[in-house]
């Protein structure tokens, strides 16, 4: 293997893989606030990718543009579905909770079959279309601006939890929700904002995942099981840790399957996971 | 300030105070003594609206709290500092104080009483950076009042302050309860520590499965032969 080609298999799994952080991060967040998994998370990146894929055909407007609408509609989806279903499983057993999440996720897929068919869609043209040259590696531009939204994304999401009023409240109530309530905070308040925010990443996901990747109901499938390896991988709740883990997860499915066969690359990864559950359940920045 | 009549709550369905009635003046030391389960902590946790109030009027400044969120009734002046502390663990000794400001949304205030803290206990202020979880006991216990002080209560309530405290500080506590109430701010204790207890307080009640069982002044509760019996050992 040349150093050439070292680089360019480095380069594709740094980018795979800070996609796959971008969907994961959104997930981790609503996880590590409330204890609940969200399997629709997928389902909140479609909807955001058809968002985007509607914004381009009817208004021809391109994804990256419309991405702040695309991430203001999922923040209030994701409301929405906190106050409709969510609020009412908080203290269910665990088996309502994902039958809950599980069934939303069947539901907007159902939905958006019905509405906008089956068919694949796609964004056929884009300002970030193309390619990037740099000496003998090649990669394109799509996916590198997909990579530093997610950079952007996590980077924001970390300021925000770390170093604002509300932020902090929304961590206080992630460690210790009755605490938080003696604090004055509202802890209902704070949930329906984890699920806003979470499903505005997956929104902003969408829309940069819109840019090279086809549109259809079950897309979100494609995305979400390394997602939820990515969340494990980094730690439940731990939004620097799924950032890490999705670089990792990325690098690790792109070499191996380039060195063992690309077929077998999923393999790789869960094979990773198995591995680091072994040795570290609580995974490589988990708090538990 | 403070005026309950006849409360009940349970906990996990079973029945934790059956008839609590007490009441608090502006700038009173107030304190509930008992054994172990007897209802103290779930007391206090109904008064902050922690725990679903099954009967009797809680009264806050004429104001009644029945149904009543818990958030909502810090802005109204009525603080707890839980058992055990209730730390941020991970969070910063200035972000645990900082939230404890969360509904004061003028940052004047706000950085006002991070200075009222630092100057109180200098500990803190040298440790502002450092995680919660990494200080000793009694410097959690310092940083959990003063976290209980910073949205300017009108009542501190504190249940089991000197619980996990080095006993050298265990002093410092108790009289960082009366510099508080110097302050104007009237305080609901809730101890272990009978004897400290009563020492401070205005006035006591005695809790006995769910029940006010006796009330009077502190010295009197102290100089009482079945108090000095039952929970002193004299």
């Amino acid at each position: 293997m040349t150093a050439d080609l070292f680089l360019q298999i480095l380069v594709s799994g740094l980018l795979i893989g800070l996609i796959y952080a971008l969907v994961a991060v959104g997930l981790t967040l609503i996880f590590g606030v409330m204890d609940i998994v969200n399997f629709a998370h997928g389902e909140f990146l479609m909807l955001g990718m058809y968002a985007s894929f509607w914004g381009f055909a009817l208004f021809g407007i391109d994804p990256i543009l419309s991405m702040p609408v695309t991430a203001a509609l999922l923040f209030g989806v994701g409301v929405l579905v906190y106050q409709v279903i969510i609020r009412r499983i908080i203290n269910a057993p665990m088996l309502s909770q994902i039958f809950a999440t599980f069934g939303l996720m069947i539901l907007f897929r159902g939905l958006a079959q019905f509405f906008w068919k089956p068919d694949h869609r796609l964004v056929t043209h884009t300002l970030v279309g193309g390619n990037v040259t740099l000496g003998s590696i090649q990669f394109g531009l799509p996916q590198l601006t997909a990579a530093v939204g997610a950079v952007g994304v996590t980077a924001g999401l970390w300021y925000f939890l770390h170093r604002t009023r509300l932020g902090t409240a929304l961590e206080a109530t992630a460690i210790d929700r009755e605490a938080a309530t003696l604090m004055g905070i509202n802890g209902q308040s704070m949930f329906a904002l984890a699920w806003g925010i979470g499903a505005a990443c997956a929104g902003i996901g969408g829309a940069l995942i819109a840019t090279f990747f086809p549109i259809f109901p079950e897309v979100g499938s494609n995305f979400i099981l390394i997602a939820f390896v990515v969340v494990v991988l980094g730690g439940f709740g731990s939004i620097v840790g799924a950032f890490w883990a999705g670089i990792i997860v990325g690098v690790i499915e792109v070499v191996g399957g380039f060195v063992v066969g690309p077929e077998y690359k999923t393999a790789i990864v869960l094979s990773l996971l198995l591995l680091v559950l072994l040795v570290r359940p609580k995974g490589l920045m988990g708090k538990a | 300030m403070l005026d309950v009549r006849n409360i009940q709550s349970s906990y996990r369905r079973v029945p934790a105070i059956r008839d609590v009635s007490l009441t608090l003046s502006k700038g009173e030391i107030v304190a509930i003594v008992g054994g172990n389960g007897n209802g103290k902590s779930t007391t206090l946790r109904t008064i902050a609206g922690l725990n679903v109030l099954d009967g009797g009027t809680i009264q806050l400044k004429g104001k009644a709290l029945a149904g009543m969120p818990a958030h909502e009734r810090v802005r109204l002046g009525l603080v707890l500092v839980p058992e055990g502390r209730r730390l941020f663990a991970r969070l910063t000794v200035e972000q645990n104080l900082l939230l404890g400001a969360f509904i004061a949304d003028d940052p004047v205030h706000r950085q006002e009483m991070l200075e009222f803290a630092y100057t109180t206990f200098p500990v803190l202020g040298e440790r502002r950076k450092q995680q919660a979880g990494t200080l000793s006991g009694g410097e959690q216990q310092m940083l959990a009042m003063c976290r209980g002080l910073m949205s300017r209560p009108d009542l501190l309530m504190l249940d089991e302050p000197s619980w996990g405290v080095a006993p050298k500080l265990v002093t410092r506590i108790f009289e960082t309860i009366q510099a508080i109430r110097e302050r104007g701010i009237s305080i609901l204790l809730v101890e272990q520590n009978i004897h400290r207890a009563l020492e401070i307080a205005d006035r006591g009640y005695v809790i006995q499965t769910g029940r006010i069982v006796m009330q009077g002044t502190g010295k009197d509760l102290l100089g009482n032969d079945m108090v000095r019996q039952a929970y002193l050992g004299m």
